[in-house]
Parts: C-alpha cells; sequence; structure tokens
C-alpha cells in the first residue's frame, strides 16, 4: 500500500513538471510565473519524499508505469537510478523556488513564459532519463533534456549565448549520436528492447566491437558530462544560461551523463576492458588537471564555476575508471569501494554546485556584471548569503568537515592501502592518479580562495555592490538549504556509503557512524564535534583572558590615507603565479598598448592592458578539425549544381548502394 | 704625498670640533627636567616608557627638526623613557605640528582616533596651538583645537627640545596631582 502510494508520488512528480510547462506556456505573457513554478516545486518535492522513501525501504525496484504504450517498456525506479531522482528533485525543488524571485528580476530580459514552461520540461526530460528502462525511452527523454537546455542557454537571446547555445547543441548532439550508435549495436538494431535484455545480447558481442561501443559510449556521456577534450562547450553555454538553469545544468544534468555512463557500464556492458579503463582514467584526469587550472585564472565567477564542474566531474570519472581498472585486475573491493566514493562525491557535488550557481545569479545581480574584478565587499552587505556560501565554497575546496573531503579520503586512503600490494603496472597507474589527485586538489583550494576572497571580502569594487541589499528570502532559503544539506549529507556520509550497497556493490562492512577503509576510519560526526569543541574553547578563551570593557571598535589603520578598492588583491594578480607556471597550457597572452596623447611627445601616454586566454583544444583540435570540414565541404559543394536531373541521379545511385550493402 | 698631507690635517691641521670643555659640559636643564620626567613616568605608567606618535599636519618641518633632535645622541629622550613609535595603535601620546591643512586634516583625526584610550594629544609649535601665521587661511583648518581635542599646548616657533620636555613635565606633573 505504502509503495503504490509512493510510487504515485513519483508519478505525481512526472505529471506535476508537465502541467507547470503547460500551465506556462498556455498563460499569457507569464502571469502564470508564481503558479507554474510553485507547481514544479512542489512535483519535485513529491519526487524527492518518493524517491528517499524508495531509497529507506530496501526494495530493489519500484515499476512506475508498467505498460508504457509510448515507450515499449515500463518506467523503472531502481537504486542507482533513485538516487539521483532524490538529487534531481532535490536541486529543483529548491531551484524553482529560487527562480520565482530571480526571474522577476530579469523579467525584462527573458521570455518568463518560454523560460518557465522550458525550464519544467528540463526537469521532466531529466526525471525520464532516470526512469527509462530501454534505449528508446532512453534517448527520447536525452534528447528532451538536451533540447529544453540548449533553448534555455539562449534564453536572453544575446549574441554570446545565442553561439554557446548552438555549440553545446552540436556537442549534444554528436554525444547522443554517439550514445544511439552504441545502444543499436549492442542490441542489433533495435532501440525498443529493455536494458536487462541488451545485457543479455551484449555477451554475445566479440571484444573488439565491444570496446568500440565503450568508445562511443564514453565519447557519448563523456561529452555531456564535459570531460576534457569535449569539454568547450560547457564554459561556454553554463554561464550564459540563468543562474537557476546553470545549477540545474551544472549540478544535475551532468549527473545524467554520469548515470548514463555507470548504468551502462555496470549493468549493461559485460566488462570493461584495461585499455578501456585507462582511457577513461586518462579524460578524467586531463579533465580534473585542465579544469582546475582554468578555474584558478578564469575571472568570471559563473566561468570559474563551470570549469570547476570540469574538474569535478574529471575526479568523478576518475575514480570510476580506477573502479573498472581494479575490477579488471579483479581487486573486487576496492572497485567497489571506488565506486561508491564517486557517488558520494557526485551528490555532494550536485548539492554544492548548485548551491553556488543559485548564489553565482545572486552575485551578478548585485554587481551587474560576471567579472570577479567588480566584486568585493559583499560579506559585509549580506552576511546571511556570505555565510551560506561559505560552506558551498569550503565544500567546492574538498576541505575536512565536508562530503566532496569524505569521498576523497575514502578513494586515496583506499588507495595508498592497496598500492603496496599490487604489480609494478598497476602500481605506476595508481601512483599517477594519487599525484594528479593531489595536485588537482591543492589547486581547488587556491580557486576556491579567490572565489571567496576575490569575490566576498574588503571593500566593494563597483558602485554597485556599494550599493547592494541582501537577497530576499525566496532566493536566500534555496542557497541556505543547499549549504544546510552539504552539512547533512557529509554527517550522513558513512551512512549513505552504506546505503549504495546495491546489489553486489555491498562493501561497507562498517557501522554507520564512521567510514572504514582499510584498517583506517573517519568518523564524520566526531570531526563535527571536535570543531565545535575547539570553536567552544577558543571563544571561552576569548571571553575569559580579554578585558572586554576596554575594547572599542574601529577600522583598519590606513596610516592616513583611505583604504581604497584600488588597494585591493584582484583576482588577475592572485592567479598570475599558476598563469605563470602552467603557461605552457594556458598560452596566456599579455597585450600593453601604449598610445601617446600628443603626437610629438612619447612620453606622456595612455597605456592600456589586456591579458588573453586561450584554450589549446581550441586552437589545436577544434579549429583544425573545422578547417577540415569546411575544406572538404568545398568539393562536396560542386555536387550541388542545381541541376534536377542530377539531384535525381544521385538518389537512384544511394538507393542502389543501399539496397546491395542491406541486402 | 698625499697620506702625509692626510696626516698632517688630522693631527696638525685646524680644529673642527667643539672645545673638550664645552662638550664635556653637561646640559644642566635638559638632565633635570629629564631625571624628573623619569621619575614621573616610572610613577605614572608603572615601570614601562611613555610612547609617543608624532603626526605632521602641515607644519614648516621647523618643529619635526626639533622633534628629531630630541631622538639625537645629545638629547637622547629615550633614557628618559620617551620613545618614538610608528603607529598610533602603540601611542599614548600624539604630538601635532602645523596648523591643521585640510589635506592633512583627516590624517591627523584618524591618527587621534586609531590612539588607544587615554590618549594625551600635545599641540607643538604656534601653528598647532593657534594657526600661526597661517591662521584664517582658505588652505588651512585652524588651531589644532578645531580638529580633535587638545590637552597640552606647546607655543615656539619652533619650541626648543628642552622646552617641549618641560611642558611635558609640568603637564604630567598637574596631571599626577590632581590624580
Amino acid at each position: 500500500m505504502a509503495t503504490n502510494f509512493m510510487t504515485f508520488g513519483i508519478l505525481l512528480s512526472l505529471a506535476g513538471s508537465v502541467l507547470s510547462s503547460l500551465f506556462s506556456f498556455i498563460s499569457p505573457k507569464g502571469k502564470m510565473h508564481r503558479v507554474s513554478l510553485f507547481l514544479l516545486a512542489l512535483s519535485s518535492g513529491s519526487g524527492t519524499i518518493a524517491g528517499v522513501s524508495f531509497l529507506l525501504s530496501g526494495d530493489s525496484q519500484w515499476i512506475i508505469l508498467k505498460s508504457s504504450w509510448l515507450f515499449g517498456a515500463p518506467l523503472v525506479l531502481q537504486t542507482l537510478s533513485a538516487l539521483f531522482f532524490v538529487l534531481l528533485n532535490m536541486v529543483a525543488c529548491l531551484a524553482s523556488v529560487y527562480a520565482i524571485k530571480y526571474v522577476e528580476e530579469y523579467a525584462h530580459m527573458y521570455n518568463v513564459r518560454v523560460l518557465d514552461a522550458l525550464m519544467a520540461i528540463f526537469v521532466f526530460g531529466m526525471q525520464g532519463v532516470l526512469l527509462a528502462t530501454s534505449p528508446f525511452s532512453f534517448l527520447a527523454f536525452w534528447e528532451v533534456m538536451s533540447f529544453s537546455s540548449f533553448f534555455l542557454v539562449m534564453s536572453d537571446k544575446e549574441n554570446a549565448s545565442i553561439r554557446a547555445g548552438l555549440f553545446y547543441l552540436i556537442m549534444t548532439h554528436l554525444g547522443a549520436g554517439a550514445i544511439m550508435a552504441g545502444f543499436l549495436i549492442l542490441s542489433h538494431g533495435s532501440l525498443i528492447e529493455s536494458f536487462a535484455r541488451l545485457a543479455l545480447l551484449a555477451q554475445t558481442i566479440p571484444a573488439p566491437v565491444l570496446f568500440g561501443t565503450f568508445l562511443l559510449f564514453l565519447f557519448g556521456f563523456g561529452s555531456k558530462a564535459g570531460l576534457v577534450p569535449f569539454h568547450l562547450w560547457l564554459p561556454e553555454a553554463h554561464p550564459q544560461a540563468p543562474s537557476h538553469i546553470s545549477a540545474l545544468m551544472s549540478g544535475v544534468m551532468l549527473k545524467m551523463a554520469l548515470y548514463g555512463f555507470l548504468m551502462v557500464v555496470l549493468s549493461i556492458l559485460p566488462g570493461v576492458s584495461t585499455a578501456g579503463s585507462l582511457i577513461v582514467i586518462v579524460l578524467g584526469l586531463l579533465s580534473a588537471f585542465y579544469g582546475v587550472i582554468y578555474a584558478v585564472i578564469e575571472r568570471d565567477v559563473k566561468r570559474v564555476l563551470a570549469f570547476s564542474s570540469i574538474e569535478n566531474m574529471g575526479i568523478i570519472f576518475t575514480m570510476v575508471g580506477v573502479a573498472l581498472f581494479m575490477q579488471t585486475q579483479g581487486q573486487t573491493a576496492f572497485s567497489h569501494v571506488a565506486v561508491g566514493a564517486a557517488i558520494l562525491f557526485t551528490i555532494a557535488h550536485a548539492f554544492f554546485k548548485s548551491g553556488l550557481f543559485l548564489g553565482a545569479g545572486v552575485m551578478v545581480h548585485a554587481a551587474h556584471t560576471r567579472s570577479l574584478e567588480a566584486m568585493g565587499g559583499i560579506a559585509k552587505r549580506m552576511p546571511t548569503f556570505s555565510g551560506a556560501m561559505l560552506i558551498l565554497i569550503l565544500a567546492a575546496a574538498a576541505l575536512p568537515p565536508f562530503s566532496a573531503f569524505m569521498a576523497e579520503w575514502t578513494f586515496i586512503q583506499n588507495l595508498v592501502a592497496y598500492l603496496a600490494s599490487m604489480s609494478f603496472f598497476v602500481k605506476g597507474i595508481l601512483t599517477l592518479v594519487l599525484v594528479t589527485m593531489a595536485l588537482v586538489g591543492g589547486l581547488a583550494l587556491f580557486a576556491m580562495v579567490k572565489l571567496f576572497g576575490i569575490g566576498f571580502l574588503a571593500e566593494p569594487r563597483s558602485e554597485h555592490i556599494e550599493h547592494a541589499h541582501a537577497p530576499g528570502k525566496l532566493l536566500l532559503i534555496p542557497i541556505a538549504v543547499l549549504s544546510g544539506l552539504t552539512i547533512l549529507i557529509s554527517l550522513f556520509a558513512p551512512f549513505i556509503l552504506h546505503m549504495i550497497g546495491f546489489g553486489d556493490l555491498a562493501f561497507m562492512r562498517a557501522q554507520q557512524s564512521a567510514i572504514t577503509v582499510s584498517g583506517s576510519s573517519l568518523s564524520p560526526s566526531l570531526i563535527y564535534a571536535a570543531f565545535l569543541l575547539f570553536v567552544g574553547i577558543a571563544f571561552a578563551m576569548r571571553l575569559l583572558t580579554s578585558n572586554v570593557k576596554y575594547e572599542r571598535l574601529y577600522h583598519t589603520w590606513d596610516c592616513g590615507q583611505p583604504i581604497t578598492s584600488g588597494m585591493e588583491y584582484t583576482a588577475t594578480a592572485f592567479s598570475s603565479p599558476i598563469r605563470f607556471f602552467f603557461r605552457m597550457i594556458t598560452r596566456t597572452q599579455k597585450r600593453v598598448r601604449i598610445t601617446p596623447v600628443i603626437e610629438s611627445n612619447p612620453w606622456i601616454a595612455r597605456r592600456a592592458f589586456s591579458l588573453e586566454l586561450k584554450q589549446i583544444w581550441y586552437d589545436w583540435l577544434y579549429v583544425p578539425l573545422a578547417n577540415a570540414f569546411l575544406y572538404t565541404s568545398t568539393f562536396v559543394r560542386k555536387l550541388q549544381n542545381g541541376v534536377i536531373q542530377f539531384y535525381i541521379a544521385l538518389i537512384f545511385i544511394a538507393l542502389v548502394v543501399t539496397l546491395t550493402i542491406a541486402l | 704625498m698625499s697620506f702625509a698631507k692626510l696626516l698632517n690635517r688630522l693631527f696638525l691641521g685646524p680644529r673642527v670640533t667643539e672645545n673638550k670643555e664645552l662638550f664635556l659640559q653637561k646640559d644642566e636643564e635638559l638632565e633635570a627636567v629629564g631625571k624628573e620626567l623619569k621619575s614621573i613616568i616610572n610613577s605614572l605608567y608603572g615601570g614601562r616608557s611613555l610612547r609617543i606618535r608624532a603626526v605632521d599636519g602641515g607644519s614648516t618641518n621647523a618643529e619635526e627638526i626639533e622633534l628629531t633632535a630630541l631622538n639625537n645622541a645629545y638629547y637622547d629622550i629615550d633614557r628618559f623613557g620617551l620613545s618614538f613609535v610608528a603607529s598610533p595603535r602603540h601611542a599614548d601620546m600624539v604630538w601635532v605640528t602645523g596648523p591643521v591643512t585640510r589635506n592633512l586634516e583627516r590624517a591627523v583625526k584618524t591618527t587621534y582616533e586609531a590612539a588607544p584610550e587615554p590618549c594625551i594629544v600635545v599641540a607643538i609649535g604656534d601653528g598647532a596651538c593657534t594657526g600661526g601665521i597661517w591662521k584664517d587661511s582658505y588652505a588651512v583648518v585652524g588651531a589644532l583645537e578645531h580638529v580633535i581635542p587638545v590637552h597640552i599646548k606647546i607655543p615656539g616657533n619652533p619650541p626648543t627640545p628642552t622646552q617641549i620636555l618641560r611642558r611635558i613635565l609640568t603637564a604630567l606633573k598637574e596631571s599626577s596631582v590632581r590624580s
């Protein structure tokens, strides 16, 4: 009975998303804005509750829609998909609450009616992806997700957005094409087989073809997840979308790609070869490394977050890659821990990254620009907001009490424990992973310190921030809730790791109060207790020892000269050492332009400094590819000569060739 | 040749220093004031020295030269328990010179605000006491009193180091008697 009820809750969340979209779409001029977003929040809230109750029920699957006339296969919630389903609905619920006020602030910029409708459809598409059990329904929902997000990226109708949107569309469809091709190869040409049957069919496929299929899936899901070198659309598209959409795209849509990859790799493909898993590791490490360097040197707050997403997805894929690699080496226990760590990191990332993007929306609204160089001083003007953001930023820097750290700790601790007993080859790979993750962790901390230090602290660098007010409750509450969730999941990290014991992935032999990996253990509640204790002691010491009576608040001693924002550290200067150190990769170009005020006197001149960041992948991979396409297309164009008889002849030849191959 | 010349100059040349008696003579007045200052500072400040932050409020630098003299080997006020510090955060006294010019008004004010309470403010020289010859000029605020509360005034253009010390001494004496 309870199960039926909760199944109904999930159906309700699907129907609610569609209904919200319809509501918004048919109402004139966005009059139903609040109603439709409220409906979306309610429906995704019910989805959250239903998903959580599924996870707690311990069932292995719930059939949501049994005889689906539309997709040929039932919609089913399973443990892995339920986890992502909860993430998606939670973030969607908070993002729609946030959107109520946020969209109203920008009502002059966006078409509110279409924006709300597309957002609801976007959420619906992602919900569907998680429930699908056949390639056809999976791809159908995948396309709903991709197309709606494509339009959402372009919703402010600026040239940069349209460019980013088109780039995104091309990349995402190349990816979707690769996924479809992968499914077609696995199922011998039929898209309506269920995934379970696909897994059986996959066992009959020869290994080289299987490897090719794996590469197709890796490209398909990797391009959606923003893995280097298929990542270029991500830092363009995510910042251009409205902030609540960026939060959904970065916090949840990237996870859909991870979900797809995990599902295909863990439950459909009969096993991944060593070479395949090594490719995943290399792509993961490359993304983590490349993403974090740009996260450090970028100055646009949303681009920093987008690159940080690339880095985090890189770490997650590295963990998954190591899991696959160890599977091929026969170390199943290790592999399970790595998958668990990857999923814990995913959960953490979904919360803190969507929270950060929502917060970035508030920051951008206050500063009227996305550049960090115009921010600063937010902490004094919006203390509550800044506190919530500080928690999210610390979580993003993977610092100890937070769950991203727990995930990395679990992974690295396990890795170090296994390292000694491995063969030389495996040792080499694992050491590479270890060293790169350490480097990336340090740089991620640098990027996050920059984000908070430059963005929030010190004096405001622009007029707009000077007159900024604290965000309203509707904007603040989702961010605060997300930072609360970040703390909560780190407290419950051992419990979550315990719960991810789906099927053969049951691995946590420990109690639920601490994460225990190969001998050493980590208890989040103890860490929090110690932290609170130390803070308490510090405060008590201060109260007891200092003469509070004689204290007087006064601003910083400024040597008689007023302290201005011109004296502050800038984001560019802060990241300068990293930019210098990695100049092989970043290819920064500094340009100083000197123009004399008067022609005859070269000494009195205006000096303008500009700094240009380059993307080596763009220059070395994408531009040559595009040029090659354009070059070949000049030959192909000769076919288009306007003679209709020639076209008919071409069609005839194509028909003959196709028939010869097919028969 | 030049070495012999040098030796000649060193030992047989004209005297350029003060004569020895004059040099060894003690400045009785200074020593007396200093001794009294030392004991009163010792009793008022519990054994530590009295810390001074000097602020130039737009003076002609005449007062500054006298203040610098306080630190030289002749006066050497450190031995009386007075010392100049680099930040108002460490100061017990703020010494201000010059008529407070509009450009330095903020500096004087913030220095006073940044110094810990209780802080003795001393106006040194005619400029700081009354505005001096710049009084009523558009470029100056005028006497230091118009900017921050003043406790001790030391007139003179500029006052000599001994005068400064003597005035500080009498003020400290008065305050210790009152308290």
